[in-house]
């Protein structure tokens, strides 16, 4: 550890991403479908400690009993092995979220699976009690700041290419008050959402999916840029009667920030791409993917709801190239917010070519505070060898004022193929870090990542009795933990 | 980012001013290598198997317990240059968060 801990810090940070166990069936695969794997870095007392293991999935379970890959193409049950057809064929890939003390791994494809907070093993898929209806759930839901209630969704909820979106309120206590079941205009992803403290806002935009495709052995989606981007918004208390769709340009719409509801008008804030992001998700109309097209900004998009129209107006806030996975001082959530923070490339720093490779422009090697209200951007630069992954905010103990707080968040360090955990004053990113974690080892991909307070989650793991992060407890954690230093082989099965 | 350490019952070896590229390319440190078993006994097989040279912290660690992983050198590239030469697609292919 070089740096010290914030000694208010008592939590977890955990850790979501995909690691594929067994290679893809197919080559052109998409790195969506890898295996999931959740790790946590346990912070308290200025110590840390670390964890991690797959998630034993079926299907995960299913390859590890056969030897091999059983699954093909993403989210296409027509190239999956006849022996694993009907089961349940997540990777539990996407997001972690902790609610009513319970800690869960996420993909959109699946129920949640629930993972026990002290071992990281996996407790299996959660249907809230059974009035979870929607066969899926999505990777972000939203937890009101204000009420403690979760607000989710799932689509294809009723199966596969279904139109269906289920819309659910879920209490502090983990139980479900509400469903309203709505349609889709089109078969899309909708990664991600919005909600308001009187709206619920439905993003997404150009993937399309169609049951010829899947025949034809592809991944679930392509992109069509012909299709307009869409929003639905309706009321937080409405049913379907109430859901108004907008239209606009083609824009990939995968994660958003926050949005507002005042008045007749509605404000989404998103990171939003002008295009297809995911060359793995080709172009139905058979063209090339375009790099320069895979362009995201901070926007704000407004809507009017007393106006007959069905389009937004659009500002890009910041004319910096920004990484898509965003955050925000969670507790301010569905209110008006002043700050933003993601990873982005700053061409200004230098990267260390000879150690890391020419990887020049193409790495995350920032962090920035995007300041809405001024257009100032407060940037952390991680190193010459590195880049960062999605950061989570952490609000200091005590405090109530916006983004006054912690940003937490791994970086791959590329010239030593190692994983580092840094923590930053989330109001003083150009100071640098406070703390700077080791790890003798890779920690594994993620995609999304959040903090959780410790008395967010029951059951956390404890602290292991010695000095800061330990190699040993890694050890312990479970026969599927990566190891960079293992590589006999052994003990891998 | 180079640390110094000091050496104490935790067994990491004190106070060297080598780092894993160091003792990879064998410039320094490679005293440490000599007399040290490549490939101790493992914990399974039984109790502590003596000392050997583990890592901790991008420093050697004498780990006195036997317990932990014996530092073997990885394999094959590292670092980011195998998917350097990859361009935008393929790179973004293989990780499109570039994590």
């Amino acid at each position: 550890m070089v740096g010290t801990v914030p000694g208010d810090m008592d939590g977890v940070f955990v850790r979501v991403g995909g690691e594929w166990y067994y290679p893809p069936k197919f080559a052109d695969d998409a790195p969506l479908h890898s295996d999931g794997y959740i790790s946590a870095f346990r912070i308290k007392d200025g110590k840390v400690s670390f964890r991690g293991r797959y998630v034993e999935t079926p299907r995960f379970r299913a390859n590890l009993a056969e030897g091999r890959q059983q699954f093909g193409n993403y989210r296409n049950p027509f190239t999956h092995d006849e022996k694993v057809q009907g089961l349940d064929a997540t990777v539990a890939n996407t997001a972690p979220l902790a609610h009513a003390g319970m800690l869960f791994a996420l993909k959109e494809d699946a129920l949640p699976y629930r993972i026990d907070p002290a071992t990281l093993a996996t407790m299996g898929p959660h249907d809230f009690g059974g009035d979870y209806k929607s066969q899926t759930f999505t990777a972000h839901p939203k937890i009101d700041p204000v009420s403690g209630e979760m607000l989710t969704f799932g689509y294809e909820a009723t199966g596969l290419l279904s139109d269906d979106l289920f819309y659910y309120v879920i209490d502090r206590n983990g139980a479900v008050t509400r469903e309203v079941r709505l349609k889709v205009p089109y078969v899309s992803v909708v990664h991600d959402w919005a909600v308001t403290q009187d709206h619920i806002l439905i993003t997404f935009g150009g993937y399309t999916t169609s049951m010829e495709r899947l025949r034809e052995g592809k991944v679930h989606w392509g992109w069509d840029k012909t299709k307009p981007s869409m929003v639905g918004i309706m009321p937080r208390d409405g049913d379907a009667s109430g859901l108004r769709w907008f239209r606009g340009p083609e824009r990939c719409m995968m994660h958003t920030l926050n949005a507002v509801s005042e008045g007749d008008k509605v404000t989404l804030y998103a990171p939003f791409y002008d295009s297809n992001f995911f060359p793995f998700f080709g172009n139905v109309d058979g063209s090339p993917w375009d790099p320069s097209k895979a362009r995201c900004f901070f926007r704000k998009m407004t809507f009017d709801l007393s106006s007959s129209s069905d389009s937004w107006e659009e500002e890009i806030l910041f004319p910096t190239q920004v990484g898509d996975l965003a955050k925000m001082d969670h507790r301010f959530l569905t209110q008006p917010a002043r700050y933003a923070f993601t990873m982005f490339a700053d061409p200004t720093r230098p990267f260390d070519e000879e150690r890391a490779g020419n990887l020049q422009g193409r790495v995350s090697n920032s962090y920035g505070r995007f300041d809405m209200h001024t257009g100032e951007v407060e940037s952390y630069f991680v190193g010459d060898t590195h880049t960062l992954q999605e950061c989570s905010f952490v609000p200091r103990r005590g405090s109530t004022a916006e983004g006054d707080g912690y940003l937490i968040g791994t970086t791959s360090n590329l010239a030593e193929l190692r994983t580092e955990l840094v923590i930053v004053d989330a109001q003083r990113l150009s100071e640098g870090e406070l703390a700077r974690v080791i790890l003798p080892f890779r920690g594994g991909p993620q995609v999304h990542g959040a903090w959780y307070d410790a008395e967010e989650l029951q059951g956390l793991m404890p602290m292991p009795v010695g000095e800061g992060v330990s190699r040993a407890d890694h050890a312990v954690a479970g026969r599927y933990d990566a190891n960079l230093f293992d590589t006999s082989g052994e003990g891998q099965p | 980012m180079v640390t110094k350490l000091t050496g104490d019952d935790t067994g990491i070896v004190g106070d060297l001013s080598c780092d894993r590229r160091a003792l990879l390319t064998g410039t320094c440190c490679g005293f440490l290598l000599l007399g040290m078993p490549i490939v101790p006994a493992r914990a399974s097989e039984g109790g502590p198997a003596g000392a050997q040279l583990s890592f901790f912290a991008d420093r050697p660690m004498m780990d006195q317990s036997g317990k932990l992983h014996a530092y073997r050198p990885p394999r094959g590239f590292r670092g980011g240059a195998p998917v350097s030469t990859l361009d935008d697609e393929r790179l973004r292919r293989l990780s499109p968060f570039m994590t």
